[in-house]
């Protein structure tokens, strides 16, 4: 009998996930109303923090610089690199380009601090003198960021509204022509953005990504003395909730994204994931906050998404049950000399586990309309399959975790 | 966290229910998916605590409202 009832509990986490999919899938369709306040002038500061990035960090300076935008600056916090990094920058242009160069042993302590100590430097230098901090923006970017040119005239409405603290853009893979494997990660942002990031902007709880995310300097400086950015692994995540929990609003501006380089080697992207589920383990410290502080919408929403490693884990049982019994089923049909079950059987997985294809196809095929709707379809059924890196990278993020590992490799770029 | 699409794509354990006869692996199948469900019921009764602390907290906040509607804490934030 507890044995039957564990079973169906089982499937009731498949049942939860749907509902939830479905609800946040349905939300996004929606339009958001935009509250509006006076337009202002703004100044734009884009935050490169990098660690040995002369391979890509040209590139992105070089669309930084071409933006059509009046008042910007970029800002390379160069985190104590080997490479050519720091003469890149200060190759880069110095109208536009700032450079902030961190020395060992001060160095190397991770995103988070390196983002900490370019804001302090940005304070200190008198870049910001004459500037209200309400109307200071400032952008996150990775090293690799491509920003869309029209990035700024997308974002700056969002901020008109005086309670709005951070706007999150789109994130694609720019190399996503490459490969299968590039193709999936690029669809794996465009789900996240076009349908849980765009759902969110109705519960509030529209979470920041570490790579194109906008934020007022005021809202910043609400985080406390210490920086506005934690040292965990996910220090992106990490800071949206925190502003969450300070009463700003948090946004998702469908109609500019940055694009990035996808990464080419599963291993490297097992890799890069448990890194981001160990960062995700890391946030339950954030519970208590979320408890006293957001308002109860959100933090519903919030304690989902920060628990959902936990039934990242407890899904990954399901699939191996499921390939024990289907292999003796099999094997059990060759000694009977029949097949014990009908193939129509196979009907029931299928629409339980691919029927979610379907929609995420369609999402994606409205932004990559040459790949078009039914290549689309097929590339999201094997969607559902590159879903189970995060059953590897789960159980690699809990191993790591329980050893006390805390260090990571950063992703090598190609 | 971005792998959310794969928690609602899961396979789920059909073979079992299928198949009458004895099929090999059938008990460790069975075990992985009630280890499944139990870690699942452990997540509830957690949810359902955090749930109460919660309401217990709002509870608590509310009764410090200030009459004109401000609570405490929000003095000094945006």
């Amino acid at each position: 009998m507890i044995v039957e009832l564990l079973l169906w509990s089982s499937i009731s986490i498949i049942l939860m996930a749907g509902c939830y999919n479905t609800g946040l899938f349905l939300l996004s369709r929606r339009r958001a109303p935009r509250r509006k306040g006076p337009r202002k002038e703004r100044l734009y500061i884009f935050l490169l923090a990098c660690l040995n990035e002369e391979q890509v960090l040209a590139e992105s300076l070089a669309r930084i610089t071409a933006l059509p935008a009046g008042n910007f600056l970029a800002l390379v916090i160069d985190d104590a690199s080997d490479d050519r990094t720091s003469e890149i920058a200060r190759a880069a242009g110095p109208d536009r380009v700032l450079l902030h160069r961190r020395e060992l042993p001060d160095a190397r302590r991770g995103k988070g601090a390196a983002l900490n100590d370019g804001v302090r430097f940005l304070t200190e230098s008198g870049v910001l003198d004459g500037h209200d901090p309400d109307d200071v923006i400032v952008c996150v970017v990775d090293a690799d960021g491509r920003l869309d040119g029209h990035v700024v005239q997308s974002v700056d409405p969002f901020f008109d509204d005086p309670r709005t603290g951070a706007t999150q853009i789109c994130v694609r893979m720019y190399n996503r022509g490459t490969g299968l494997l590039a193709r999936l990660q690029d669809m794996e942002f465009v789900v996240y953005g076009d349908v849980f990031q765009s759902a969110r902007r109705f519960i509030g709880s529209v979470g920041m990504g570490g790579n194109g995310q906008f934020m007022r300097l005021s809202a910043l400086h609400t985080l406390g003395p210490g920086g506005p950015w934690s040292d965990s692994l996910t220090e992106d995540l990490d800071l949206g909730v925190r502003l969450i929990a300070k009463g700003w609003a948090t946004q998702h501006c469908t109609t500019a994204s940055v694009s990035q380089q996808a990464v080419l080697s599963l291993r490297r992207l097992v890799r890069q994931r448990s890194r981001w589920f160990q960062g995700h383990l890391q946030s339950a410290g954030l519970v208590p906050l979320i408890l006293r502080e957001v308002p109860t919408r959100p933090a519903l929403d919030l304690l989902y998404h920060l628990s959902s490693p936990v039934l990242i884990l407890l899904t990954s049982l399901l699939p191996l049950s499921f390939l024990v019994a289907l292999g003796g089923t099999a094997l059990a049909s060759v000694e009977a000399g029949r097949a014990l079950v009908s193939p129509m059987w196979l009907l029931g997985p299928y629409v339980l586990s691919f029927t979610a294809a379907y929609a995420y196809g369609f999402v994606y095929a409205k932004r990559e309309r040459d790949l078009g709707l039914v290549r689309s379809v097929l590339v999201a059924h094997v969607f559902v399959f590159y879903g189970y890196i995060w059953f590897a990278a789960g159980w690699w993020g809990l191993w790591r975790m329980a050893t006390g590992k805390r260090t990571w490799l950063k992703t090598a770029r190609t | 966290m971005y792998g959310k699409p794969a928690l609602g794509t899961v396979l789920p354990l059909a073979g079992m229910a299928a198949a009458p006869e004895a099929v090999p692996g059938l008990p460790l199948a069975k075990a992985l998916q009630a280890t499944a469900g139990a870690g699942f019921v452990l997540y509830c009764l957690i949810a359902c605590i955090l749930i109460s602390i919660r309401i217990r907290l709002r509870w608590r906040t509310g009764s410090n409202v200030q009459p004109d509607g401000a609570r405490p804490d929000d003095l000094g934030r945006k």
